[in-house]
């Protein structure tokens, strides 16, 4: 179905405003999670490597680890917790309030309106955070090598750069769309199907974001059956 | 009213609603025309928010049947409601305007959805609606960042963006001090008569309901148990309108049937 000029400019700026604000509500957490993951794997690992006189190889660890596994798991948890969790919440008070009863009457549909925006946002930015989030654990895992560990920040990125895959880092993109999609799929649902008053919005956003963890978790194994 | 010769613009027939098995609404026939304002009185758990659910098509009732302009209703039919929808406006009891957009957001939201009016066609629009109301000055402020009344304001200028014929409001003077509910009564007024759109208000207050309505309907239990004008109503010799429209606390309307059960309650010690 081709949406006409009156739909596109009903849908385009709301879209654009779920971008924006999916987007500048996480990265500073996205980014100094990362950092602070990428800093951690450093110290955890180097002095073990540097017993077999294999330091450098920290650059091969965390690029591996974080661009594989680490990146997109725990950008899609930061995620759920973040932007899943205001999704349930914002949308189960516009519920109580009457908010998407309004939109019915007035012939916009809700879904339309308040859901496809959010979810088209998350598809979106999840991949381009997880992107972001390995960058940024890459980042501080060289800094915390070469001022602690004196890797040569020169080596340490030519290990990571023979390391890492090119697929891995498409696989990474492809997961954090769709756990994107299921972040946006289960906290719009809890808000949508809520029942009762303003004290059930903090119910519904709490069992959304658990929801939303425990699916990109199981999602994840499933990742990760399939591309064994 | 000549009835015979102008449609009406809500039919209502026969309408039963249940929850859980338990009637709410039974029996409900009335029609209104043009012109007619009607104020939807009664006391507490009377059916009357669930009567006006029923007409905005929100609730679905198990029997009878609701034409609104000429149209029948069928919730389930969401393209036929939606080509009604656009014909009448709903103001809800809390406002129900979007609170991540500013006023005059909210106001442009529906035109700007339903027509392929340039975009500063639309800004005059709303600027010209808001004007109705009182809150051209309050154009970009957030829902949050206004009273009471100025909510009611813009949720009345948002109900009347596209032009109805049929506006339905609930409980317009709920949480509103005496001055901001004859503001509101008067603005209601003033659309009436401006745009030739016929209301149905659902409202607890009497003194507001003389005010804006040319027409009382009253239920009782889920009945209607008055329908006529205001001067009617203060004639009218069933205890129970007298009770009600006078406020007073003895008479037939028991205050709440479940004190009953307290007594039972503590008579069993279960
Ligand atoms: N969603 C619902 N589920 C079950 N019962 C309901 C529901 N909504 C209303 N009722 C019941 O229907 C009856 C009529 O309720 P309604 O809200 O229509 O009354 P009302 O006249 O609007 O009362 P009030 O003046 O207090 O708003 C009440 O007994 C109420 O408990
Ligand atoms: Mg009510």
């Amino acid at each position: 179905m081709v949406a006409s000029k009156k739909e596109w400019r009903f849908r385009y700026p709301l879209l654009v405003e779920q971008i924006l604000r999916t987007g500048m509500m996480s990265t500073p957490i996205v980014l100094l999670f990362a950092g602070l993951v990428g800093i951690i794997l450093v110290l955890q690992t180097a002095f073990q490597l540097a017993q077999f006189g294999r330091v450098e190889m920290v650059g091969a660890l965390v690029g591996v680890s974080v661009t594989r596994e680490m990146g997109p798991l725990m950008t899609a948890i930061i995620v759920s917790g973040r932007v899943g969790a205001a999704f349930t919440a914002e949308l189960g008070t516009m519920k109580v309030n009457d908010e998407i009863l309004a939109a019915e009457t007035m012939a916009i549909d809700p879904i339309q309106f308040l859901v496809v925006p959010r979810y088209l946002a998350l598809i979106l930015v999840l991949p381009c955070l997880t992107t972001l989030s390995d960058i940024s654990a890459l980042v501080f895992a060289l800094l915390t090598g070469s001022s602690l560990f004196d890797v040569p920040r020169l080596t340490f990125m030519g290990v990571a750069q023979d390391w890492i895959q090119t697929s891995d880092i498409l696989v990474g993109a492809l997961k954090s769309a769709v756990f994107g999609a299921l972040i946006a799929h289960i906290c719009c649902f809890e808000a949508f199907h809520l029942k009762g008053g303003a004290s059930s919005v903090g119910a519904a956003t709490m069992r959304a974001v658990v929801l939303s963890m425990v699916a990109v978790l199981a999602a994840d194994a499933v990742f990760a059956y399939f591309t064994l | 009213m000549t009835s015979s010769q102008t449609e009406p613009v809500i039919q209502v027939l026969s309408l039963v609603k249940e929850y859980n098995g338990k009637r709410v609404l039974s029996d409900i026939s009335f029609e209104l025309y043009p012109r007619e304002r009607v104020a939807i009185i009664g006391p507490s758990g009377g059916g009357k928010s669930t009567l006006l659910a029923c007409m905005i098509g929100a609730a679905i009732p198990e029997e009878g049947e609701i034409q609104l302009l000429g149209e029948t209703l069928r919730p389930r039919d969401r393209k036929a409601m939606d080509r009604l929808r656009l014909r009448f406006g709903v103001m809800f009891q809390g406002g129900a305007l979007f609170s991540s957009m500013s006023i005059q957001e909210n106001v442009a939201l529906p035109i700007r959805r339903h027509s392929d009016l340039a975009e500063e066609t639309i800004k005059i629009l709303v600027a010209m609606k808001l004007n109705q109301v009182g809150l051209f000055a309050a154009s970009d402020r957030s829902p949050e960042e206004l009273s009471g009344g100025m909510i009611k304001r813009a949720a009345l200028a948002r109900a009347m963006a596209l032009d109805p014929a049929l506006l339905f409001i609930d409980e317009p003077s709920a949480g509103l001090d005496p001055i901001a509910v004859a503001e509101i009564d008067d603005l209601l007024l003033k659309q009436a008569e401006t745009h030739d759109v016929a209301m149905v208000v659902v409202t607890h207050d009497m003194t507001s309901a003389y005010r804006i309505a040319n027409r009382m309907i009253m239920l009782y239990k889920g009945r209607i148990l008055f329908d006529g004008s205001p001067r009617e109503i203060q004639e009218c010799e069933d205890p129970v309108v007298q009770q009600f429209i006078h406020g007073r606390k003895d008479g037939p309307i028991s205050f709440q049937e479940s004190s009953l059960d307290f007594g039972k309650l503590l008579l069993e010690g279960e």
